[in-house]
């Protein structure tokens, strides 16, 4: 292998190894390195009845990120009140899936139309979240789920954790 | 459909196309390499299409379960090598040989020990149970003047290992898709796990028949000067411990990640046999876990870029305007993992399920049987938990390869035998449907006719008689104890 085919690949080598602590850091930043633990085994997902994936909750821990979006398939809101909040955020209308910016610009809902939510941003999937805990319970390693939607609906409003 | 998911979707596809095929040589950029730059390209390109970029979102697509769990077990490994347990192992084996119930039944309970204990990711197995898969293919060979054993062993263990993932319990692939397809927990195990006990015998029956290439004579005085030294004296206490801590994890269940187990179990092993830090690092291969973590980021860039999205807006395409049409593209999306097997099954699978989920609901609607959303995705699962067997890129059948010291690659035998065992899954699906009730009647009777046909094929293979006490025994034990864990 010549010398700077070498470098590129020990380099790349190096970057994966540097991109597992990273993860390990910003879980622990975002002050959730419990997050770390997540199966990913999905059982929360099948039982929250406003169609949230908690995991993503875990997922926006991990990286520190309130703004990735998550699976949210269950919940009903004006097209308007979508736009308004995230025009970015994706609906699901007529087989489709799209956000809700692209849908109202093509005339396929209108602002008054009352759409079904596929993907938000974390920290308003957080503030719709009912507290529940059905996704507690399942948790095969019991994760404090809530104490991370507590804290994403802080960020939302600007608030400390 | 967007145009940078496209673009995405065949970069990566590419990617790993031309790495399989060695177009990319692997002496040149391994895999990881190969994956990480057709990351950076697809990034580019998104950027250059205007596209908004979220490095978290990335990020979101990396499994840390299995990578830590994999760790996690190689450091374990790495303490029961260097406490003597796989020495102490050996010489069960050889008590056990020497028994009424013989060669059958040690091998038969050895290659399904990965499925029956499953663990997040089959190498967890894998490194502590190869030397002793070895000690015995070794042993059977000496004995049946057979040089294809080791290999016809070690095949059985690999493809058992490389889809014990799928029915797992303690974050297996069968949980995400029965989570995201809101189906009663635990209920695709037990399908999996007697369609591996079958695919477990193909790989042997095909490995024996088809492969040609035997295990070199050095082999053998390697092995030879490896059996022949003294076992260590902590090894049979440390390997005790370790099989009770499994068992005990898979049938308590704790409310705590089987990592810190693993790891728990590892720093009790370094007390007692009084090991350092550089005995647990015996265990570790980097080469799995980079190609896990590679993977994983370039499943998350095309993820963020729209590229699976696009994958199943094609194959609903294909379905409608060709004559495959819904159930033909169904067949192929379930066996998509083994056409492009990677190193890890989760890092297309995971992303795939979606989309097997509402091709399922497709071909249901048109048959009129909800059932059949169910039997592909089992189907789909353990297609892809066993893909990463035969995967020439860092699947645990290399692993098996380079400890033998093959010129050719068994991957075409562990992907026949895939092929062949999963509709066993799908049928088992269709006929007991899914459930969280393992033991029922028609359970049962599953479990006694795999164990029994699972044992009359180990036996015709290590000691050709096909009605031996011992592979009947130890296949109807495996098989009843799987229902029950």
């Amino acid at each position: 292998m010549k010398d700077i085919i070498k470098k590129i690949n020990a380099a790349l080598f190096a970057f994966i190894v540097f991109y597992l602590g990273f993860i390990g850091f910003r879980a622990f930043s975002s002050g959730y390195p419990f997050s770390l633990i997540c199966y990913n085994c999905k059982s929360c997902d099948s039982v929250c009845v406003i169609g949230i994936d908690p995991q993503g909750f875990m997922a926006a821990s991990i990286v520190d990120d309130p703004d990735i979006y998550v699976y949210v398939t269950n919940y009903r809101i004006y097209a308007g009140e979508a736009e308004k909040l995230d025009p970015d955020m994706i609906i699901q209308t007529h087989d489709r899936k799209l956000s809700i910016s692209k849908a109202l610009r093509d005339g396929t809902v209108t602002r008054d139309s009352e759409v079904i939510t596929y993907k938000m941003k974390a920290r308003h999937a957080a503030n719709i979240c009912i507290e529940c805990a059905a996704c507690e319970r399942v948790c095969p390693v019991k994760l404090p789920i809530l104490d991370v939607v507590k804290g994403l609906k802080n960020k939302e409003s600007g608030a400390g954790k | 459909m967007t145009l940078s998911g496209l673009i995405a979707l065949i970069i990566f596809f590419a990617a790993i196309f031309a790495s399989l095929k060695g177009w990319i040589s692997q002496k040149l950029f391994p895999m990881q390499v190969a994956l990480l730059l057709a990351s950076a390209i697809i990034i580019i390109t998104g950027l250059a299409l205007g596209e908004k970029i979220n490095p978290s979102q990335i990020i979101t697509g990396t499994f840390l379960h299995p990578i830590t769990a994999t760790i996690a077990g190689f450091i374990l490994a790495g303490a029961l090598k260097s406490a003597g347990a796989f020495e102490a192992a050996s010489g069960w084996i050889q008590k056990l040989q020497n028994s009424f119930l013989g060669v059958p039944f040690a091998v038969i309970v050895l290659i399904n020990i990965p499925t029956l204990l499953a663990m997040p990711c089959g190498r967890v197995w894998v490194s502590p149970l190869i030397p002793v898969a070895l000690t015995l293919g070794f042993e059977l060979a000496r004995k049946s003047e057979d040089k294809r054993m080791p290999v016809i062993i070690i095949s059985g263990l690999v493809i058992n290992a490389a889809a014990s993932c799928g029915p797992s319990l303690i974050g297996g692939i069968g949980l995400i898709g029965e989570g995201m397809g809101r189906y009663p927990s635990g209920s695709f195990s037990d399908h999996m796990q007697f369609a591996i006990m079958f695919m477990t015998s193909f790989a042997m029956i095909l490995s024996k028949y088809l492969y040609n290439e035997t295990v070199s004579e050095r082999m053998y005085d390697l092995q030879s000067i490896g059996e022949k030294q003294e076992p260590l004296e902590h090894g049979a206490f440390s390997l005790v411990l370790f099989i009770s801590v499994i068992v005990g994890t898979i049938i308590i269940k704790p409310a705590m990640p089987v990592q810190t187990i693993l790891i728990i179990t590892t720093f009790l092993i370094m007390i007692i046999a009084g090991l350092g830090f550089d005995d647990l690092v015996r265990g570790i291969i980097l080469h799995p876990l980079t190609a896990m973590i590679s993977g994983f980021i370039a499943a998350g860039t095309l993820s963020m870029f729209g590229g699976f999205d696009v994958l199943v807006y094609v194959l609903g395409y294909i379905s409608e305007h060709t004559p495959l049409g819904y159930v033909g593209v169904s067949i192929l999306l379930v066996y998509l993992p083994v056409f492009l097997p990677l190193p890890c099954g989760r890092i297309i699978a995971v992303s795939l399920i979606p989309g097997v989920l509402m091709f399922g609901e497709h071909v249901a609607q048109m048959a009129g049987s909800i059932r059949i959303q169910e039997v592909m995705i089992v189907c789909f699962i353990l297609s892809g938990a066993a893909s990463c067997g035969p995967s020439p890129l860092g699947g645990i059948g290399s692993i098996g390869e380079g400890r033998l010291r093959l010129k050719s690659s068994t991957g075409r035998f562990l992907s026949l035998s895939i092929f062949m065992a999963v509709p066993i899954a799908g049928f088992s699906v269709g006929v007991l449907g899914l459930s969280a009730e393992t033991l029922s009647k028609g359970f049962l009777i599953e479990a006694v006719i795999t164990g029994l046909i699972s044992g009359l094929v180990t036996n015709f293979l290590t000691v050709k008689k096909i009605f031996h006490p011992g592979g009947l025994i130890g296949g109807l034990i495996v098989s009843l104890l799987m229902l029950v864990l």
